[in-house]
């Protein structure tokens, strides 16, 4: 029934991707029977025909276009034309997420760490469980499959807890995410237009809109299978509380910085390489992470800019230590951590200007402005600016909360239960009362 | 489980009791807002006594200046038009107006953009508050969507977002001084300008139900036998997309003998004319009062052949 309800989810959007899910399904799923059988060189043979299939797809409905433009513009260069033509083809919804999620599978199979799945059904419901097919959390076998097989019971305190989860994860999409874009995406789309104060202000609403835009989609999948009975992995631990940009990597989208961690860095060498090879293997993997977002300059960018940061961080640990001594700021716990937290969201949202920039040169084009501090700020209406800065300031004190003192993915718990139901049904009557309702998509359905 | 089926009750009621008791405060509130939007779209629907209604879009919003019109007509005139709506969102509102009382007079500002604006349904919106009133305006919400059922099921929700508009407006006064009418200021920028007209339109046909809601609006009028004339006001420049759009709106309109269709798209000292436009399809202040004239005296001549047919 859920292999069903998933596949109707799945088809809602475009009916025929169906049929390239169900192809990557079936050849993972004879390819991790193949690899549990088999011993030898023919083991790598499958599992890199597993991969191929896999990011064969993902090459085709998602790179091929951008692969394509470049060569155009590289043999325009030299004064050839590119002759081969461009494909008009829609990507399908949560493609990058359900190949990542299918290939851990076979690599975790390889690795003989996971048992090859017997059952077909269970297996294609472990790549399509509804909740995260289109935006993650990209889950492993070990923590999913198991799960398919066990027996859920009614649980009353686990369904209350998932329909909470999904409560809040609404409402910080619906009431932040959502409005915050109105602002943002009246800047970014007229980049050249405004001011670099205006820009800076909208950038900083960017970092928070797709934080709760992407954070509430996860919310919402984690509580509506925790209502089922299925535990999926935390995707996001309030990264803006981080204190240096390697822990915001490790509180943002956690799913997948830890999918590039176990099959992009550790086989690279991790940090059990010479010095340089081991700043190449950051690099590198956050170029990957750019380019996994998007087929475009700009995510290759932002990529790149992370990989920077986490390097440079390491290369300047120690003169960061004997500052933070000279002026001794290091006396003075409180100060330090907010000035860290300060500083690594000012880095996040550096880098979020390539994110959500158009176009590469519209990314430098607002990295230019911001710093030239020139011009009228643009406000929009009033009351949209409002909302948003309200919005903004509510998710910080509940997130304060959490991450202080509840220690809980849950933005409310009370000793007195009225008291906490009061907090959920105001919750209900602001999504009501000042959720955007015509926002049509999550930003990671694009990935 | 009695104890969880109490404490979910509970919940429940608190949720259904809030949104109730403040689903009344802001229904208290959005029929004495003084927000402009809100208080012209309550006045359209519960209020106008005027002989002479305009509807439409902008175009219609702007173009249109009502103490000019009542002045040379003779008719008092109230502007009924607003920004992006489609003519679905004219019919419902004429459709209220027409249940209380009958103009002389009826207006159509109709132009190819909104035609072919694929949301401006989705701007209607701007009605929920008004849901309960109409069985057409609750299906017209509702049509396509079915979770829009749903959430009007809260008596919140038809005020969404505007909360800050009916706390803010509280205290204001004398927000619709000129009728309806909002003037536009400013010129046209001819830069880049016949590449802009082509981009935004990119179909030249305008799709079937569209028209088809200009036949409601005819029949409408004709039930309540309210006259109406359906009018294109001036645009700065066209292209053949814009013509032929132009040319299937006048063919629908023609189909209708009791409707009079005026068509101004390139009215002499108006086509081109970039003093008077504040962009391609909006004329500014300036160019509202000539048009404004110009319309009136149209009205004038069509009611003294009418007269003239009266006497012969």
């Amino acid at each position: 029934m859920l292999l069903t309800a998933s596949c109707y989810f799945y088809m809602v959007f475009v009916p025929v991707y169906i049929l390239i899910l169900g192809g990557t399904i079936v050849i993972d799923y004879f390819a991790g029977i193949l690899l549990e059988d088999t011993e030898g060189r023919r083991r790598k043979f499958y599992l890199v025909a597993s991969l191929v299939a896999n990011i064969g797809v993902l090459a085709i409905f998602k790179y091929y276009n951008f692969l394509n433009d470049n060569l155009s513009q590289l043999l325009s260069a030299v004064g050839y034309q590119n002759s081969i033509p461009r494909l008009g083809i829609l990507l399908p919804i949560g493609l990058s997420f359900h190949t990542f999620q299918a290939m851990s599978y076979t690599i975790e199979v390889y690795r003989k760490k996971q048992k090859a799945e017997r059952h077909f059904g269970i297996y294609a419901l472990y790549v399509m469980f509804y909740p995260q097919l289109v935006a993650g959390p990209i889950e492993r076998p070990q923590n999913m499959l198991h799960q398919f097989y066990e027996k859920h019971y009614f649980d009353f305190q686990r369904v209350v807890d998932g329909l909470k989860l999904m409560l809040w994860g609404l409402f910080i999409k619906l009431v932040i995410a959502d409005r915050l874009a109105i602002y943002v995406n009246a800047v970014y789309n007229n980049a050249d237009k405004h001011s670099g104060v205006t820009l800076a202000v909208a950038t900083v609403f960017f970092a928070f809109q797709i934080y709760c835009d992407f954070s509430g989609y996860s919310n919402i999948a984690i509580g509506a299978a925790r209502v089922m009975g299925f535990k999926l992995m935390t995707n996001f631990n309030r990264p803006y509380f981080a204190r240096s940009i390697s822990e915001f990597w490790k509180r943002w989208h956690i799913s997948l910085s830890t999918w590039f961690t176990d099959y992009l860095y550790i086989p690279l060498g991790g940090n059990r390489v010479t010095v340089p090879r081991w700043y190449f293997n950051l690099f590198v993997v956050f170029l990957v992470s750019g380019l996994w977002h998007g087929a475009n300059w700009t995510f290759i960018i932002w990529g790149a800019i992370n990989g920077f940061y986490l390097v440079f961080a390491i290369v300047t640990a120690k003169w960061r230590k004997r500052l933070t001594a000279l002026v001794r700021l290091d006396q003075f716990p409180t100060a330090e951590r907010y000035v860290q937290i300060i500083t690594t969201f000012a880095l996040a949202c550096f880098a979020w200007i390539f994110f959500r920039a158009n176009s590469s040169q519209d990314g430098f084009l607002i990295v230019q402005r911001i710093f030239q501090f020139e011009g009228p700020f643009y406000m929009g209406e009033l009351q949209q600016f409002g909302y948003s800065i309200l919005g903004i300031l509510c998710l910080l004190l509940i997130e304060s909360r959490q991450e202080y003192f509840l220690h809980s993915a849950l933005p409310f718990k009370s000793g007195f239960w009225l008291k906490e139901q009061f907090a959920y049904a105001i919750l209900i009557i602001l999504i009501l009362m000042i959720g955007v309702f015509d926002s049509r998509q999550f930003i990671y359905f694009q990935f | 489980m009695r104890n969880k089926f109490v404490r979910v009750a509970v919940f429940v009621l608190i949720v259904f009791l809030m949104d109730r008791m403040i689903g009344i405060v802001c229904e208290k509130l959005y029929h004495k807002s003084n927000d402009f939007t809100i208080h012209k779209l309550c006045y359209t629907i519960d209020s106008t006594k005027e002989e002479l209604l305009v509807y439409g879009s902008s175009r219609a919003q702007h173009h249109f200046i009502p103490t000019i019109i009542s002045q040379q007509t003779g008719m008092r005139t109230y502007n009924c038009g607003f920004g992006g709506r489609g003519l679905l969102f004219s019919f419902l509102q004429l459709n209220e107006t027409l249940k209380r009382y009958q103009p002389k007079m009826v207006v159509l500002e109709v132009s190819p953009n909104i035609l072919i604006d694929k949301d401006s349904e989705e701007k209607l919106k701007i009605l929920l508050p008004f849901n309960r009133r109409d069985g057409l305006i609750h299906d017209a919400l509702t049509k396509g969507d079915a979770y829009e059922k749903i959430k009007l099921l809260s008596s919140i929700y038809p005020y969404n977002s505007t909360i800050a508009s009916l706390v803010s407006s509280i205290r204001r006064t004398n927000v619709d001084s000129a009728n309806g009418f909002i003037p536009l200021t400013g010129t046209i920028d001819t830069v880049g300008l016949t590449s802009k007209i082509a981009s935004s339109f990119e179909t030249s046909v305008i799709p079937k139900e569209r028209l088809d809601e200009i036949g409601d609006i005819v029949e409408l009028c004709k039930k309540h036998n309210v006259r109406l004339i359906i009018v294109a006001s001036p645009v700065f420049q066209t292209s053949a997309v814009y013509d032929t759009l132009m040319q299937q709106i006048a063919n629908t309109c023609n189909q209708f003998e009791i409707v009079s269709f005026w068509d101004f798209t390139k009215a002499e000292g108006f086509y081109q004319n970039g003093s008077l436009f504040r962009d391609n399809l909006h004329l500014n202040s300036h160019g509202a009062v000539q048009f404004s004239e110009m319309f009136s005296k149209k009205v004038n001549e069509l009611s003294l052949a009418r007269v003239d047919d009266n006497v012969h």
